[in-house]
């Protein structure tokens, strides 16, 4: 499994498909950040770190943009590569299918929080240029607890992705149909009250972990999700048939 | 070396492959010959597990594919159809990716790509190879890991007359030095008649003739591969 995983780490590095990605979601994250703070008179207070990554426009670069970028890139590394034939060629050397699902789906877990890390660092670095450095270690810590568990939050939406990649073993479809399921959950998430069922509950409300001492109780629909999908997933590609 | 018994798959009612049969010895250079549609990629893929059969089963080495599909796979190389690789990088970091899942060094890859003539070419993108160098390519990876038995989906589309000449000296050369069994998909029948001791004709799924192709042309008088093949898909008057 780690040799392959070797295999698709050195893929995407050559592809620098990460070095983009990872750019791109520092140059979101200082694009929202300015208008932030040039058009919505984000003030600076004492809660003002707080109340900037988790209550703001911020917020919608990981409830939103972080997803659909780790979308594109599952249904790239299942759907695009099924239809290349680059999953054929790989099978054809020895490579099972459970350790290639499993190397890819490390790749893509490591790649979400790599994502998620990158937009937490950028977000309280001009946190800290905003307002003098006046941030405390604590509240560092809290707000980096709540964007680790959005990791955790994005995995549900990220392995339907995956499994309609493997499905229909095309890019377009799969990155489609995890686009719609995404914009469909965070739709129900924000006009029904604890909508605990959808898959971007955990991810659209990873700010209760900070208010709430029940947090432990929100991780079981994520988690249930992640273990019947990836189970599904799995099933889905030892079944199908690699005509391509 | 390879025993396929009574292979079949079945889509949606409809018969791909019908009762498939046939045996591989070491050292053999078998043709795998059919219209287009006929099912000899369909065969190929679930020789190599990508495909689930219907019914039969598939022994690489002695080993089902179904049920001890990496030790099947273990000594095998294969190309089927267009060979697909990552434009971005050259050819030798392709080739590397296989590597490192075979645990073989830079050693193997130089030598594999020196046997397809591709070695000055090393360090191009793939994306700027012609077809005829992807091809090259392809067949470098199936010999990769140094395999007893290699599937060769049209291994010469695409390459020019030299090209096609020296993919066949090297299979004839592999297979009478180091005694790698080869099975062959092609069109070319000429090339197929030079290369090959061994037959397999499908059409529409179901397998036609099997044996040595010396001994399939003398029981049908042909004189000629085109001649034998045209005739057992009773085209020889149509054409």
């Amino acid at each position: 499994m780690f040799k392959y995983l070797r295999v698709e780490i050195e893929k995407l590095n050559r592809s620098k498909v990460l070095l983009f990605g990872f750019l791109l979601i520092i140059f979101i994250c200082t694009g929202v950040s300015i208008f932030e703070f040039r058009y919505i008179q984000f003030g600076i207070s004492e809660t003002f770190y707080i109340d900037f990554m988790l209550y703001s426009t911020t917020f919608v670069v990981i409830k939103v943009i972080v997803p659909i970028l780790v979308l594109l890139l599952a249904a790239s590394v299942w759907g695009g590569e099924y239809s290349d034939g680059m999953i054929k060629s790989f099978l054809l050397c020895k490579v099972g299918k459970t350790r290639m699902f499993a190397g890819k789906l490390i790749l893509l877990i490591l790649t979400s929080a790599a994502s998620v890390l990158t937009a937490f660092i950028t977000f309280t670095a001009i946190s800290a240029l905003k307002s003098g450095a006046g941030i405390s270690p604590d509240s560092v810590l809290s707000m980096a607890k709540v964007y680790a568990v959005t990791i955790i939050g994005l995995l549900p939406i990220l392995l339907m992705t995956v499994f309609a990649s493997i499905v229909f073993g095309h890019f377009q479809k799969g990155f489609s149909l995890g686009a719609v399921l995404l914009f469909l959950s965070i739709s129900l998430d924000s006009v029904i009250d604890n909508a605990y069922m959808t898959p971007t509950y955990f991810l659209s409300n990873s700010y209760v972990i900070y208010t709430s001492e029940a947090h432990s109780a929100y991780l079981i629909i994520p988690v249930l999700y992640a273990v019947l999908l990836t189970v599904a997933g799995i099933t889905a590609f030892k079944i199908k048939d690699i005509w391509q | 070396m390879v025993e396929v018994a009574n292979l079949g798959k079945n889509i949606r009612g409809v018969d791909i492959v019908r009762d498939i049969s046939f045996s591989v010895e070491k050292r053999d250079i078998l043709g795998f010959l059919g219209p287009n549609g006929a099912g000899k990629s369909t065969t190929i893929k679930m020789m190599l597990g990508l495909v689930k059969p219907t019914n039969g089963e598939v022994k690489l080495g002695g080993y089902d594919i179904r049920t001890q599909r990496e030790s099947a796979l273990e000594n095998v190389g294969a190309m089927v159809e267009s060979p697909a690789f990552y434009t971005y990088m050259t050819g030798y970091q392709n080739l590397s990716l296989y590597a490192n899942l075979y645990g073989l060094g830079r050693e193997r890859i130089d030598e594999v790509l020196n046997l397809v003539h591709l070695y000055d070419d090393r360090n191009k993108k793939v994306g700027k190879y012609s077809m005829g160098m992807k091809q090259r390519l392809g067949i470098a990876r199936a010999f990769l890991n140094s395999p007893s038995l290699i599937i060769l989906d049209e291994p010469t589309n695409g390459l020019d007359p030299v090209g096609i000449i020296e993919i066949r000296n090297i299979i004839k050369n592999l297979a009478e030095t180091q005694g790698i069994t080869f099975i062959i998909c092609s069109h070319i029948l000429s090339e197929v008649e030079t290369m090959c001791n061994k037959l397999l004709i499908i059409n529409r799924g179901e397998m036609i003739a099997f044996g040595s192709l010396k001994e399939l042309m003398q029981s049908k008088g042909s004189h000629s591969l085109e001649e034998y093949y045209l005739n057992v898909l009773g085209l020889g008057e149509n054409v």
